[in-house]
């Protein structure tokens, strides 16, 4: 029990591999900042293709619907100001707890406002936000403080690790469920579908589709046992990446695809090499 | 800070972290349970913060599904949904995603609460699907000027299922709302 808390209390894990994360979720912030800014008259205008609903239920609930409740043009444009401000701060590591929880809050009313729009790396992303807000590689002078600050800095880092399993086993539990993935024609069909398609995945042969899609079933079943396992590791995050690429470029699904990579960086441990060099 | 402090205050923040993900799971699984108090907790502690839907192409998308519009002013039909397929895999870093998944899910909502025959529409349809379908077109054609504030135009959707076609078509709607 002793060597749990002082695992857990001693110091802040994965450092290396934080600032790295932090500034790759910054940094697709940005891109989504860049997307909103593009799409502006689609999503934000006077005559934007989204459909405004408001919600009012209580003020715990009422404070995710903030933006839909509240739209107006000027509003839109400051919430989007301030997520650069704040995106910003956080990756050249200048946030703290209250900047990170706005930064959090702020997505979750944008995804709300634009949910007939949100695909997995949307959910994924509020979900990554509220993790990295107790994510910190700051130091307390005070000791209590330093040490109630590592422990929940490293039980947040589990938690995201276990999120990113559940995004995997609750999607395989899904599939099998489903006849077209059990028999393994889903991803044949899913590429006959103009949307998730294009020329060269709609002309690939059957079996291919066929290969591939008990490929992602067996990934998405094993991925929450295999990826723990040090000498597999490398193999399952290459292979991940790769699927993860195919979804982002191939199918279209470009912020999942790329979210899903992001998280991959938190499975990586390149501090934990370098103190057995050291050591 | 003392071992017992320690001790409790990891307990404290294992319970809340279990606590979470076993409500998330409840909430997010296939599995529906038959206990339907536990099923209204985790949809009370789980939306709007932490909801999440992980059924990733299941069920297996199966249909074609197109939406065509016409305007008063033009005799041809023009596809405005799917994207252009080259231009939509070139566009995908800039959102386009976003843009076809907006008009997609509309659609099969839409689609959804239609019957399983053709039918031509004479009157604009009151339904909540209908209303977001048609606002996302409407807002399309008035941002692209095809339409002015007075003009009509007409919708048809087309679903190409494994039962066969289906043709739904919505005749004279107005810009005015």
């Amino acid at each position: 029990m002793s060597f749990i808390t002082t695992y857990l209390f001693e110091s802040k894990h994965q450092p290396r591999e934080i600032k790295w994360f932090k500034n790759a979720l910054s940094l697709f912030i940005i891109y989504k900042i860049c997307v909103y800014i593009y799409l502006f008259q689609e999503l934000f205008s006077e005559h934007r293709f989204i459909y405004l609903s408001s919600k009012h239920v209580n003020f715990l609930i009422d404070s995710a619907f903030y933006l839909n409740n509240n739209y107006s043009l000027l509003f839109a444009i400051v919430i989007i100001s301030v997520l650069v401000i704040f995106s910003v701060l956080e990756m050249i590591n200048k946030s703290n707890y209250f900047i990170r929880f706005f930064l959090w809050l702020i997505i979750l009313n944008l995804n709300n406002f634009l949910y007939p729009t949100l695909t997995g790396g949307d959910y994924l992303l509020n979900q990554l936000l509220l993790f990295n807000i107790f994510l910190t590689n700051k130091s307390f002078k005070n000791s209590i403080f330093n040490e109630l600050s590592n422990v929940i800095h490293n039980l947040a880092l589990f938690g995201i690790k276990i999120q990113i399993c559940l995004v995997y086993a609750l999607a395989a539990w899904f599939k099998m469920y489903d006849a077209n993935w059990l028999n393994g024609s889903a991803i044949y069909d899913i590429f006959q579908i103009p949307e998730y398609s294009n020329t060269i995945f709609y002309s690939l042969p059957k079996w291919v589709c066929t290969i591939s899609t008990y490929v992602v079933l067996v990934y998405q079943l094993s991925f929450c046992v295999l990826v723990w396992i040090k000498p597999i590791k490398k193999y399952i995050l290459a292979l991940g990446i790769f699927q993860h690429i195919v979804i982002a470029f191939g199918m279209g699904l470009f912020s999942f695809g790329i979210i899903m990579i992001v998280c991959y960086i938190l499975f990586l441990n390149y501090d934990y090499k370098s103190q057995k060099k050291l050591a | 800070m003392s071992n017992l402090v320690k001790y409790c205050v990891l307990l404290c923040l294992s319970c809340i972290l279990v606590f979470h993900f076993v409500f998330v799971i409840i909430y997010a699984s296939p599995i529906k349970s038959t206990n339907l108090k536990l099923i209204g907790y985790s949809q009370k502690y789980v939306y709007p913060y932490f909801h999440q839907s992980w059924s990733l192409f299941v069920p297996t998308p199966k249909n074609k599904n197109y939406i065509l519009i016409k305007t008063q002013n033009k005799s041809e039909w023009k596809i405005l949904f799917p994207i252009n397929l080259t231009s939509l895999s070139k566009a995908n870093f800039i959102g386009s995603d976003a843009i076809s998944l907006l008009f997609s899910n509309a659609l099969i909502y839409e689609l959804n609460v239609l019957p399983q025959k053709s039918t031509i529409y004479n009157l604009k349809p009151t339904n909540q699907e209908f209303e977001i379908l048609n606002h996302e077109i409407y807002s399309y054609l008035k941002q692209n000027n095809f339409i002015n504030d007075t003009s009509k135009y007409e919708i048809l959707l087309f679903s190409n299922t494994y039962k066969g076609q289906l043709i739904y078509q919505f005749k004279d709607l107005y810009s005015k709302k």
